[in-house]
């Protein structure tokens, strides 16, 4: 209660454009210089590889796995 | 309405000298770049405070979901719609193994290999179990998963299984496709050119585990020679076909690593590189090799928060070598393996029918629940009560306890439910590693091309073991 306290003291004096600045969220942009990688999920055991939906795209490709 | 933080966002630490951090939320697979001031409140349950634009924005990204929404309860109910969908919009999805034979004996392989490949008549059992699920799902089409032992052994009944299913679906416009893990030994140009081809193949998986003194430490043949050299030049010569792009197919090199040839990971990265394949490749991964079928090969793996460190790093240097590397998060996983539920299933060369891709040729599993059934018994047979059907209500109970209150479940699911039952904790690496993802991926994003290369140098000098602690 006293950390909410605390955030909370002087919010009311703010502006809205003071509160937006401080309550700021943006995008984060997507670097378009590198292109993406292609293909499905990677994994040598099919049966983690599921495509039962629509094949997927270049843009579904994730690294991760 | 009232909102509240979903408990599915993950915030990295501060980025910046601002303290700005990258929030992103599992379940819509959605980040944003949010002020300290936007952090503390989220985390401390004063959304009602902030501005409403910056709130729409939040509630947008599924950062900020209704107060009384049952996040869980939403997720599992994803799952089981898209895990029992069919229907002309989706793929049936079957996987076969041709063959019990592979040539190499890789000491982590848990498969016993036999010279068995599958007789004709279960070839037709099949192809008519096959497209009775078509029919009775009414699919828009069918993927094969072509897999072994070592499946280009098994070319004959590939090639039978392919051409009768076609000639059983011809003039009815059912797309035919499929991938193939194959060791790449027997990839030669002209029979890559009939599985694009002829099998409509557009996904290949072949394993280089290092270069040439580490993988052949690893993937010998049974009889202890190497592999190397001869699957390298076969996907060269592939790769550099004139028209291999327009060919649209995804070759993707897993390389398993472990304490024996974790050397030779970043000479791979470099070779390839030098070698220009490198921008050919739809993925160069690294997997931690586990334990399969009892075998305890995990014996010499890396910890968790070793391969976690590893993979960030090689990825770094794939950026700096310039791979098409994508820095993509992980994606909201609906069904993470055919073993929770759905059409799909496997067939070995012996007739026998899975649900799990790792069971098969494994004495261990021999007698075991994984086996579904057999062709030769009953080739048209429906199977009740499937191993791991249930996981996802377990998941929602709370049985499957760590993942119940995994902030990464949307993506993740619980990657292996057989590896959790066996006791092994199957948390992919990014359980460990993904604040420090959310850091690169700003990095990567924020920075500007000329002084891209040192900082990513700044940011790998900067990781250290501790920084790779499992997410709670």
């Amino acid at each position: 209660m006293q950390k909410k306290n605390q955030l909370l003291k002087g919010i009311d004096t703010l502006s809205e454009q003071e509160k937006l600045e401080i309550f700021n969220v943006q995008e984060l942009e997507k670097r378009l210089e590198m292109a993406d990688s292609v293909g499905i999920s990677p994994t040598n055991h099919p049966g983690q590889d599921i495509i039962n939906t629509t094949p997927r795209n270049t843009d579904e490709a994730c690294w991760w796995q | 309405m009232k909102y509240k933080l979903s408990f599915y966002t993950i915030f990295s630490d501060p980025v910046d000298l601002l303290k700005n951090r990258v929030a992103y939320n599992t379940r819509t697979g959605n980040t944003a770049i949010v002020s300290e001031a936007c952090y503390n409140f989220l985390q401390n349950g004063l959304e009602e405070y902030m501005p409403p634009s910056i709130r729409e924005k939040l509630i947008g990204k599924g950062i900020l979901t209704e107060l009384n929404e049952n996040e869980i309860e939403t997720i599992i109910r994803e799952n089981n719609t898209d895990i029992k969908s069919k229907g002309p919009d989706k793929y049936l999805y079957e996987v076969i193994q041709p063959t019990a034979m592979c040539q190499l004996g890789c000491y982590y392989c848990g498969q016993q290999h036999t010279k068995t490949n599958l007789k004709d008549d279960l070839v037709d059992k099949i192809v008519e179990r096959i497209i009775t699920k078509f029919r009775r799902g009414r699919y828009k089409g069918i993927l094969i998963g072509w897999f072994g032992g070592e499946p280009l052994l098994g070319l004959p009944q590939m090639r039978s299984i392919n051409k009768k299913l076609r000639e059983s679906l011809d003039g009815e416009d059912v797309d035919i496709r499929g991938k193939i893990v194959t060791n790449g030994l027997s990839l030669k140009e002209n029979i890559f050119l009939e599985l694009v081809n002829d099998f409509k193949i557009n996904n290949f998986e072949v394993t280089l585990d290092g270069t040439e003194e580490f993988h052949d430490q690893h993937r010998y043949t049974k009889s202890k020679k190497k592999s190397f050299s001869l699957i390298y030049r076969n996907l060269q010569q592939i790769m550099n076909r004139e028209d291999f792009l327009s060919l649209k197919c995804s070759i993707s090199i897993r390389c398993n690593v472990d304490e024996k040839n974790i050397d030779g990971v970043v000479p791979l990265i470099n070779k390839l590189a030098d070698d220009g394949l490198h921008q050919k490749i739809a993925y160069l991964y690294f997997v931690n090799i586990y334990s399969w079928g009892g075998n305890d090969a995990n014996t010499i793996s890396l910890t968790k928060e070793q391969i976690a460190k590893n993979q960030l790093e090689w990825r770094v240097l794939q950026i700096k070598r310039g791979y098409p590397v994508s820095i993509n998060l992980p994606k909201r996983k609906k069904q993470i393996c055919i073993a929770v539920g759905g059409d799909s299933e496997m067939y070995d060369a012996y007739g026998n029918i899975f649900n799990c891709t790792e069971v098969s040729y494994s004495s261990v599993y021999e007698e075991g629940m994984y086996k579904l059934g057999s062709l030769k018994e009953n080739h048209l047979g429906e199977f009740q009560n499937k191993p791991f059907n249930n996981w996802n209500k377990e998941i929602q109970d709370g049985t499957q306890a760590p993942c119940h209150f995994c902030r990464l479940l949307p993506v993740c699911g619980g990657t292996c439910p057989k590896s959790w039952k066996e006791g092994n904790p199957a948390c992919p690496p990014f359980k460990y590693n993904i604040k420090k993802d959310l850091e690169l991926l700003y990095l990567f994003n924020q920075t500007p091309k000329d002084k891209l290369e040192g900082t990513l140098d700044s940011f790998v000098s900067s990781l250290d073991v501790k920084d790779f602690i499992r997410l709670t």
